[in-house]
């Protein structure tokens, strides 16, 4: 399955809909990226959300720096903190 | 034998056939025998003109339907495109359009030919038209380069000027049967780099326009119920923008005050060509593909006996069935989940009750993130579109239970492995007493803050992660039989009862799927998830239940967003959330509609989202009693 990618806020309520979830592959991920199913449906989604689209690889660095910073964060914390949350994991963009 | 007048006092009306679907529809129409877009629509749905149009080509062509074919009448003299129509498939008009230069040219229809009459006094392209032979509007267009306010109002015989639009558009759609009462709607304004797409709205009364509700969906190169009023209209298709060559499927009901969404065409599709009213409406030709496809709209039916009313009792003569228009669910499977209102908050490691609609979202470590361990006794409530911060509760934790609805729910345990418990009223968290022993990353079930379980945990007693049950009566817990797994961090389905309750996945000590069913007296163990998780959110009865999202540590991504239905035998894997959550999902609702916000999205955000799962419902006609 092609995918595209793009940036966008989440606003809430109808940034994406019950009809939309069936018409698209649609995947949230760090960093406001969100992974789009390649067809016009899809297409239409990007253009009603004022999405910006990215190549793979950009996407995937957007996200690779996300997790980087939470990873970061996670080893500079108590190691009581530690045993209650696993560190955050290297995530691949579908 | 009595009947049911003589026992009931009334009678049960009789139809010999099921009342129809009142839901406006759009179905396939007949195929033009020429592919094109840009026409003059014409008359009603069942006897209507397309005339003009291009496709490479301008075209002369004029096609006539009668509801199921098109037949080739008469051309119009020469090749024309963008045009502006009126009147009947007897006696029609039509006039202006490129060719492509901007004409003035007008022609009447006489049901066979057409014969050219007096010419608009301004030449010009992209306009719309309604009304009849005898009495039609020219609106708006462009003339030569500029985009054009101008109205035009045609007696039979000579145009005069009319009132100027408010906003001068080109593009535009219009309806109005009873000139000069028209409207028109939608359209472009600007002409840098190809125009801006409008909603607007402008009613004419004969001599002036009023701006009037937008549509919905700004769009150009729409189309309209030509034959429509003001007072009743239809807009469907039309382009976004040109850049993105978005084809819109949007069709909107005017009903006198503002546009409502409607039924979508089954196709994209811009400059196309309306005609008919607002329940029985025609949309002709395309800008992509062939063009020779066609749709039909039937609107709405009123309050009548053979169009399907919500909770019309009537006995079927034919079938000899007793019946009741209803409303019915689609299979929970086939269920999705779309974004709901945001959170004020970030809300992860905290807990959640209620329905989809009428939700509480609470305690947890509340901020922006990342966050350390923090905890709070922050809670929202939600009313099915948008999240309200209320009072807090009085001691702040994480990783507890809940259960319960926005006027009645119980909120205890947490961290530190608390015993502390707090009633909800829908106004404010009042302590009541505690758990027999404190416990973490439990979870809870019950519909109200009368009755309800605590399962699982990190118990205090016995440290380490506990098969404990504790059963709260309306005033204190009573500690039950225990599970026979071990579950920290596990779900439940959440609107179970104290006598029929499921339990699912959690840690054990490590990620677990197994399932077990509480009958009151003992734990039953049933089939497992699909997925092991722990952290998960648990929606609906032992019976039908929904296990959605969750932490998946061993197996990244870290926060899952799998989704599985529990039919009363095995789980089945489901539509899965957009974004992957775990860590203190606030669940609320049932399996046909439920909620999952707040808990810690990747890489260790507090999420502020909100998803929305909901099944199709629909209203059918659902079989009482045979005789």
């Amino acid at each position: 399955m092609a995918n595209k990618y793009c940036t966008a806020n989440n606003w809430g309520k109808d940034f994406f809909t019950h009809e939309e979830r069936t018409n698209f592959y649609l995947s949230g991920q760090p960093g406001n990226v969100w992974v789009v199913g390649d067809n016009t449906h899809g297409d239409a989604w990007i253009v009603k959300v004022s999405g910006v689209s990215k190549t793979q690889a950009e996407a995937q660095a957007i996200v690779d720096a996300e997790v980087a910073t939470a990873q970061a964060a996670w080893d500079a914390e108590s190691d009581e903190h530690k045993a209650l949350h696993s560190r955050p994991t290297d995530i691949t963009l579908p | 034998m009595a009947d049911y007048k003589g026992i009931k006092g009334f009678t049960v009306q009789s139809l010999a056939t099921d009342p129809a679907s009142g839901v406006a529809s759009w179905a396939a129409g007949g195929a033009m025998n020429t592919g094109r877009h840009a026409m003059a629509g014409i008359g009603i749905q069942t006897a209507a003109l397309m005339v003009g149009g291009r496709s490479g080509p301008y075209k002369a062509i004029t096609e006539q339907y009668d509801g199921s074919s098109w037949t080739e009448v008469g051309d119009i003299p020469t090749g024309t495109q963008l045009l502006g129509g009126a009147g009947t498939t007897t006696a029609g008009l039509v006039f202006g359009g490129g060719t492509p230069t901007a004409v003035a040219t007008t022609l009447k229809y006489n049901g066979t030919s057409w014969t050219a009459v007096n010419s608009l006094a301004t030449a010009r392209d992209q306009l719309s038209g309604c009304g009849v032979q005898t009495s039609a509007v020219a609106i708006g267009g462009k003339v030569s380069a500029a985009v054009s306010n101008l109205t035009e109002e045609f007696d039979g015989t000579n145009w005069s000027s009319g009132g100027t639009l408010n906003t001068a558009r080109y593009r535009l759609a219009s309806a109005g049967l009873s000139s000069p009462s028209v409207m028109a709607f939608g359209g472009a304004t600007g002409t840098s780099p190809s125009g801006v797409q409008s909603a607007i709205t402008e009613i004419y009364n004969g001599s002036a326009w009023t701006e009037v509700g937008d549509l919905n969906t700004a769009r150009y190169y729409l189309g309209g119920s030509v034959s429509g009023t003001v007072t009743s209209a239809l807009a469907f298709g039309g382009a976004l923008d040109e850049a993105s060559n978005r084809q819109l499927q949007n069709t909107e009901l005017w009903n006198g005050t503002s546009w409502s969404n409607s039924t979508n065409l089954s196709t994209g599709n811009s400059n196309l060509s309306g005609a008919g009213t607002s329940s029985s409406a025609l949309s002709a030709g395309s800008y992509n593909g062939p063009g020779t496809a066609t749709e039909e709209f039937t609107g709405a039916g009123g309050v009548t006996d053979t169009i399907q009313n919500e909770g019309q009792v009537y006995y079927n003569t034919t079938t000899n069935l007793l019946k009741l228009t209803a409303t019915v669910y689609g299979a929970v499977p086939t269920g999705t989940w779309s974004s709901g209102g945001s959170l004020n908050s970030g809300h992860g490691y905290g807990t959640g009750f209620g329905l989809q609609t009428a939700a509480v979202s609470c305690f947890g470590a509340v901020g922006p993130s990342p966050v350390s361990a923090n905890a709070s006794a922050n809670t929202e409530l939600y009313n099915g579109t948008s999240w309200t911060e209320v009072n807090e509760g009085n001691t702040a934790r994480r990783n507890l239970g809940s259960f319960g609805s926005q006027a009645s729910g119980l909120a205890f345990g947490g961290n530190p492995r608390l015993t502390t418990t707090e009633s909800w009223n829908g106004t404010n968290w009042t302590s009541v007493s505690g758990l027999p022993t404190g416990v973490n990353n439990n979870t809870g079930l019950g519909t109200s803050s009368s009755s309800g379980l605590s399962i699982g945990g990190v118990d205090n007693a016995t440290p380490g992660k506990s098969k404990k049950v504790n059963e709260w009566d309306g005033s204190s817990w009573t500690a039950i039989t225990d599970m026979g797994t071990i579950r920290e961090s596990g779900s439940a389905s959440n609107a179970g009862s104290t006598t029929a309750a499921l339990a699912f996945g959690g840690e054990s000590p490590s990620l677990t799927a197994n399932t077990e069913l509480w009958n009151g007296s003992s734990w039953t163990e049933l089939n497992n998830l699909n997925t092991a998780r722990a952290y998960a959110g648990g929606n609906g009865i032992s019976t039908s239940a929904l296990c959605f999202a969750g932490s998946t540590p061993s197996a990244p991504p870290y926060q899952s967003a799998i989704c599985e239905y529990w039919n009363g035998t095995s789980w089945t894997e489901v539509n899965d959330l957009a974004t992957g959550i775990g860590d203190g999902i606030a669940s609320a609702g049932g399996t046909n509609f439920g909620l999952a916000s707040g808990g810690v999205t990747s890489p260790s955000a507090l999420n502020t989202g909100t998803e929305e799962w909901s099944v199709t419902e629909s209203i059918s006609n659902v079989t009482v009693a045979s005789s």
